[in-house]
């Protein structure tokens, strides 16, 4: 049995989880798949403007260069000591059995909406909350997201386009930010319409948290990290990365087979939704 | 007894004026009322106050905006969201009696009963209907933010000490209901449902005009009393024209009757001013060399020059360092080239673009 490769690329703590979770189930199960993982705190931040600082694409590989800002979990750290450069491989030095599975894609609308640095923790210290009524409609909001997630979507193209297999796992929701709950769950909901039109546009698979475990909007309070008694919405759980790392598995298992004993991986096309 | 035109300066004469000089080289075609350096600017008008407002930003003098666009927001969005273009999002004020509704409707004196259009599957807002590319996808939405708007608005007329507007048409659609005018007939591809029951043509008259734009004052200086009004009048000519009469007939009928309302009113109240941005780029001495191919959009060269005669009468050169570090530049130009215009829907009628021959 061939064993397929799964590259990990992860921005935050949940992706350590999920890595240990799904290298768990891959055990449970006696699957066959290899799990690699790459820590990128880097990518939690993600902007139209840095993007070029912390990934490089060339003709046969994608880098994703050491982040400025570091994950300060020494959980992480430890895990997989951050490098100066992590190359993935691409198709030219890579046997073509890998499928990119890349964490939390979903990323704050606050960290631009405030021009923060990117630093998480300071997410916590505004002082000035957003009202769902500060004057911003649906429209303007959509085409933020459209505009805001573009780079990253085109690192995904690019890894489509060198004939990777790419994979989303989503068990976060965006950052909590200072504002009225009802303008938090438009801006959600909204966040998660744009990158799932896109995404099925690019015949991408999306996992995220199913459906039973999460409330109206989109939560699920057992799910996340607990923060002063709430839950954050940022950050899965054990719970939360456990279910992603078993859903992962399952999907992978199901929608990914080689063609034959000498033949390529390829992808039954299941679009989530 | 000295003849009065005796002691006319060079300027009063066409032969020196005029014939003897090169038509970009003409002179002392503005004296200022007022100084506009240190005032608080506010600006609105037809779509050719838009180049007015940002060459105002450019120069750095202090210009209002009162509703930027967010800062999270790509750069490239702002226009087609109408940041930035004027001193709040109330888009394109074509006539008089839309800048006294305006008014109204901030300050609660005049609620509209037909002032939701739907446009599709969404809903605009009729008095500024192309406010964001797409229609607001919900009626409560539009509502709310055209709350938010007017709230603006009302801040704007507190706070700025010189307004700018700028008349750009006088022919409108009003409600029959109660009068409410709209800056575009309602049926084009900006919403709304053409109904001749429900909608009625007016071509504003010069008597009309001065009446609304007194009024307008009146109520302005109720609530401010030391702002003061700078006029101009859009050179732009008319995309379409409802009257069954030639477009360049009607376009100069137009620009007539608001060239002459702004004079009287210049003239007849000290804390209002008019600036001829119309005669330096329309007039004949220029020979339509400011205007485009298509003989009606205004070129940067032209916006330039006009600046230029309004700066100078004010003792700036354009860009001569009044410029603050905090101001954004980089989309400025984008701004200028290309104008956000309700009024162009209506050439989409024209027969023959119809028939794609244009």
């Amino acid at each position: 049995m061939r064993e397929i490769n799964v590259a990990l690329l992860g921005s935050c703590l949940g992706s350590a989880l999920i890595y240990l979770y799904t290298k768990q189930a891959i055990r449970a199960k006696n699957a066959a798949i290899r799990l690699h993982y790459t820590y990128c705190n880097s990518l939690i931040f993600l902007m139209p403007a840095s993007v070029g600082q912390f990934v490089i694409y060339e003709s046969d590989r994608l880098i994703l260069k050491k982040p400025q800002v570091l994950g300060k979990s020494a959980f992480a750290r430890q895990l997989r000591p951050i490098k100066d450069e992590t190359f993935i491989p691409l198709p030219e030095d890579a046997n073509n059995d890998w499928i990119y599975c890349w964490n939390a894609l979903l990323q704050p609308f606050l960290s631009t909406m405030h021009k923060l640095p990117p630093n998480y923790h300071d997410i916590f210290q505004l002082n000035e909350p957003v009202k769902e009524t500060t004057g911003f409609s649906e429209n303007l909001i959509r085409d933020h997201f459209n505009y805001f997630y573009k780079p990253q979507l085109d690192i995904l193209k690019a890894m489509k386009k060198f004939g990777r297999h790419v994979v989303v796992l989503e068990p976060n929701r965006p950052n909590p930010f200072p504002c009225e709950a009802a303008f938090y769950h438009k801006v959600t909901r909204i966040e998660q319409e744009v990158i799932q039109n896109e995404l099925k546009q690019m015949d991408i698979p999306f996992i995220d948290l199913p459906q039973e475990m999460v409330d109206e909007n989109g939560f699920n309070k057992e799910a996340y990290r607990m923060v002063k008694d709430e839950p954050d919405y940022a950050h899965a759980n054990a719970l939360g990365c456990q279910t992603i790392g078993q859903r992962l598995i399952d999907f992978l298992e199901e929608h990914f087979y080689f063609d034959g004993e000498d033949g390529p991986l390829s992808y039954r096309s299941a679009m989530k939704g | 007894m000295k003849h009065p035109y005796k002691s006319q300066g060079l300027t009063a004469f066409w032969d020196s004026a005029i014939s003897a000089v090169n038509s970009l080289e003409l002179s002392g075609l503005y004296e200022r009322k007022f100084d506009i350096i240190g005032c608080k600017l506010a600006a609105a008008g037809s779509c050719f106050a838009q180049h007015i407002g940002q060459a105002l930003k450019k120069q750095g003098l202090e210009f209002l905006d009162l509703e930027p666009a967010p800062s999270f927001l790509a750069k490239e969005l702002h226009k087609p969201y109408n940041y930035g273009l004027y001193s709040a999002r109330y888009g394109n004020i074509y006539t008089s009696r839309q800048l006294l509704q305006l008014f109204d409707r901030a300050f609660n004196q005049f609620v509209p009963k037909d002032n939701i259009w739907r446009r599709g599957q969404g809903f605009v807002d009729p008095f500024r209907p192309n406010i964001e590319p797409d229609p607001f996808v919900n009626a409560e939405e539009l509502v709310e933010l055209r709350r938010l708007h007017l709230e603006k608005v009302q801040e704007l007329m507190r706070q700025c000490q010189i307004f700018i507007f700028t008349l750009g048409l006088t022919e409108t659609w009003f409600s029959t209901d109660d009068g409410a005018a709209y800056p575009v007939v309602p049926g084009t591809s900006l919403g709304g449902d053409f109904d001749s029951a429900r909608y009625r043509f007016h071509n504003l008259s010069y008597v009309e005009i001065v009446a609304d734009l007194e009024l307008f004052r009146q109520k302005l200086q109720q609530i401010n009393p030391d702002c003061r009004i700078l006029l101009t009048v859009s050179p732009v000519p008319l995309a379409a024209t409802a009257l069954p009469r030639h477009v360049l007939v009607s376009t100069i009928y137009s620009k007539s009757v608001l060239r002459a309302a702004a004079g009287w009113l210049a003239q007849e109240y000290d804390d209002v001013d008019y600036f001829p941005s119309y005669e330096i780029i329309a007039s004949h001495p220029t020979r339509g060399m400011f205007f485009m191919p298509d003989g009606r959009s205004v070129s940067k060269a032209g916006v330039e020059h006009v600046m230029g005669h309004f700066f100078k009468a004010h003792g700036l050169k354009p860009d001569d360092g009044h410029q603050p570090e905090s101001q954004p530049q980089q989309n400025l130009e984008e701004y200028e080239q290309d104008p956000v215009c309700e009024e162009l829907a209506l050439a989409a009628f024209n027969a023959l673009k119809e028939e794609n021959k244009l």
